[in-house]
C-alpha cells in the first residue's frame, strides 16, 4: 500500500498560486495553521480560500499576501489580527459572503460530480442576489429551486487529530463541531493534505468505524509538531 | 457574577415562546438563546426538542462549558448531528423555531446580520452563517437583542440577509418557514403577526418567576455569561468566560 507520509514542503508542491483551496476546522480546532504557514513562507498568491467558518488561517493567509478571494459564511472576530478584515476594505482581497445551504450545496455539488445542487436555502435573500444564482424548476413538479454552483476545489487542506501512514484519516475521538463540514471539504477538492498530531498504527483504522477518509482520498499527510496544530 | 435584568427578561421572554413540538436548534455563538432553550424544557415545555452545538437532547449544563468546548455538551447527549444532517432537516422544514440575533432586523421581518450603512459607505459585519436559510426554510424565528438601541429595530433594514414575512415569496417557492414571527428587546415583545393591532403588537415583558433565577443562578449560568450578549455585561461576562478556561 502506497504510503503517504512526507513532509511539509513536499506536501505544498501540490498547491500552485491562484488555485482553490479548501480549509478545515471551525473556532479554535482542527485548523491547518501549519499548512497555511507554509503556503505564506513560500510566498503562494492569488489563492481562493474556502472556509465554513474563517478564522485564524485565513488571517494566517492573509497577512502574508496569499489570498485573492474569501468564500464563508462567517468570518470569525475572537482573536483575529484584522488583517482580513483591512484587506477585505481595501479591495485587495474579495469577500464572497455564503450563507451555509449555499456553501455545503455547492461542495456536495462538486463531491458529487454534479454542476450544481438544488437548494431552497437563501432564497429572497440579497445574499444569493450578490452571487446571482440562479432560479430553475423542478422537471417533475415545477417547484422552484435554487441552483447553487459546483464549487470543486483544487486541494483542501486540513488538521486531524490523527491518520496512518497510507492515510486513513481518522475522525476525532468525541464528536467536534463540523467535523463533517471537514470531510464535505475533502471530496469537493482534487486532492486533499492532511495535518496530524501522530501517525496512527494500521490496527486504529481497521473495521473503519472510526476513519472519516479512506487513505485514496488523501495525497499527503504530515506530522506536525504541537505549535502546528489547530 | 449574575446577569443583567435585560438580559434576564429576554432570556425568559425567549423560553415562553418554546412550545411542546418544537425543534429548536441554538449555536455556540449565542448563550442566551441556549440558556433559554434549557429554561424552556426544564421549567415550561418538558417535550421541547433542543438541538445545541449539534447535540440533541442533551442533559442540562453550565452555558459557560458549552461556549468553550462544545465536545462538553456532545459528551453526554444521546445523538449528535452533523452540520450536513442539521442543513437538511432545515431544508425539510424539521426545526421550526431559532432564536435570532441580527443586527437589524424591520417590521417586514427582515434581518439584516451582513453589512449596514455609515457615513462614508458600508461596514461589514462577521458573516451571515445560515440566517439567509433559517429565514427561509426554520419555522418560526424569534430575533431578540439586549440593549440594542435604535439600530436593531428599524424602518426597513440596510441589507437583506434573511427574507422577511413576504408571503407571496414563500408561497411560491413552497417555503417551510414563516420567517420572523416576534422581536424581543428589553423594551418588550413585538408580535409582528398583531402590528395593527392596539399598542401596534407591542406588549411588555414579564419579570422572571423565582425558579428561572434560581435555574439560571444555579445551575445554566453561574458566570453570568449570557452577558455576552448585552453592551453593559460584555466585560464582565468575557472576565468570567475567560476565568472558566483556565480553570
Amino acid at each position: 500500500m502506497k504510503i503517504r507520509t512526507c513532509s511539509l514542503d513536499e506536501a505544498l508542491a501540490a498547491v500552485a498560486d491562484d488555485m482553490s483551496i479548501g480549509l478545515g476546522g471551525v473556532l479554535g480546532r482542527r485548523r491547518p495553521l501549519a499548512l497555511c504557514a507554509g503556503l505564506v513562507a513560500t510566498g503562494r498568491t492569488g489563492l481562493h480560500a474556502y472556509s465554513f467558518l474563517a478564522g485564524a488561517e485565513i488571517e494566517t493567509l492573509v497577512a502574508g499576501g496569499a489570498v485573492a478571494s474569501i468564500t464563508s459564511g462567517y468570518l470569525d472576530p475572537a482573536g483575529r489580527t484584522g488583517a482580513a478584515d483591512r484587506a477585505i476594505e481595501d479591495g485587495r482581497v474579495e469577500w464572497r459572503e455564503v450563507s451555509e445551504q449555499l456553501f455545503v450545496g455547492g461542495l456536495r455539488a462538486a463531491a458529487a460530480g454534479l454542476p450544481f445542487w438544488p437548494t431552497l436555502g437563501a432564497v429572497g435573500s440579497d445574499v444569493a442576489e450578490r452571487l446571482d444564482l440562479r432560479e430553475i424548476r423542478c422537471p417533475y413538479s415545477g417547484r422552484p429551486v435554487l441552483a447553487v454552483p459546483a464549487t470543486p476545489l483544487d486541494v483542501t487542506l486540513l488538521h486531524a487529530e490523527a491518520a496512518t501512514q497510507h492515510g486513513a484519516v481518522l475522525a476525532p475521538v468525541e464528536r467536534e463541531f463540523l467535523d463533517d463540514a471537514d470531510v464535505v471539504l475533502a471530496r469537493a477538492a482534487k486532492q486533499v493534505i492532511v495535518t496530524v498530531d501522530r501517525i496512527a498504527s494500521a490496527d486504529e483504522a481497521a473495521g473503519g468505524r472510526r476513519t472519516m477518509l479512506a487513505p485514496f482520498e488523501v495525497a499527503a499527510v504530515v506530522w506536525v509538531p504541537e505549535d502546528g496544530r489547530r | 457574577m449574575t446577569s443583567s435584568a435585560n438580559a434576564r427578561r429576554v432570556c425568559w421572554a425567549l423560553a415562553r415562546e418554546c412550545r411542546p413540538d418544537d425543534v429548536l436548534v441554538v449555536g455556540v455563538a449565542t448563550p442566551l438563546a441556549a440558556a433559554a432553550a434549557f429554561v424552556a424544557r426544564e421549567l415550561l415545555t418538558p417535550d421541547l426538542t433542543v438541538i445545541a452545538g449539534g447535540a440533541v437532547d442533551p442533559p442540562i449544563v453550565d452555558i459557560a462549558d458549552f461556549l468553550t468546548d462544545a465536545r462538553a455538551i456532545a459528551r453526554a447527549a444521546p445523538a449528535v448531528l452533523g452540520q450536513g444532517d442539521l442543513l437538511d432537516l432545515m431544508q425539510r422544514g424539521t426545526i421550526t423555531l431559532q432564536f435570532v440575533s441580527p443586527a437589524q432586523v424591520d417590521a417586514a421581518g427582515a434581518v439584516n446580520t451582513s453589512r449596514v450603512r455609515t457615513g462614508s459607505g458600508w461596514r461589514r459585519l462577521p458573516g451571515c452563517l445560515a440566517i439567509p436559510d433559517t429565514a427561509a426554510l426554520v419555522g418560526r424565528l424569534v430575533a431578540y437583542r439586549v440593549e440594542g438601541g435604535d439600530r436593531f429595530v428599524v424602518d426597513r433594514v440596510d441589507h437583506v440577509t434573511g427574507l422577511g414575512r413576504d408571503d407571496p415569496v414563500r408561497a411560491r417557492w413552497s417555503l417551510s418557514g414563516r420567517g420572523v414571527v416576534a422581536v424581543v428587546t428589553e423594551a418588550g415583545r413585538w408580535d409582528l403577526d398583531h402590528r395593527g393591532s392596539q399598542a401596534g403588537g407591542w406588549t411588555f415583558l414579564d419579570v422572571p418567576p423565582p425558579e428561572f433565577d434560581e435555574l439560571l443562578d444555579r445551575v445554566l449560568d453561574p458566570r453570568g455569561v449570557i452577558g455576552l450578549e448585552t453592551q453593559s455585561d460584555r466585560a464582565a461576562a468575557r472576565l468570567a468566560l475567560a476565568r472558566s478556561v483556565v480553570s
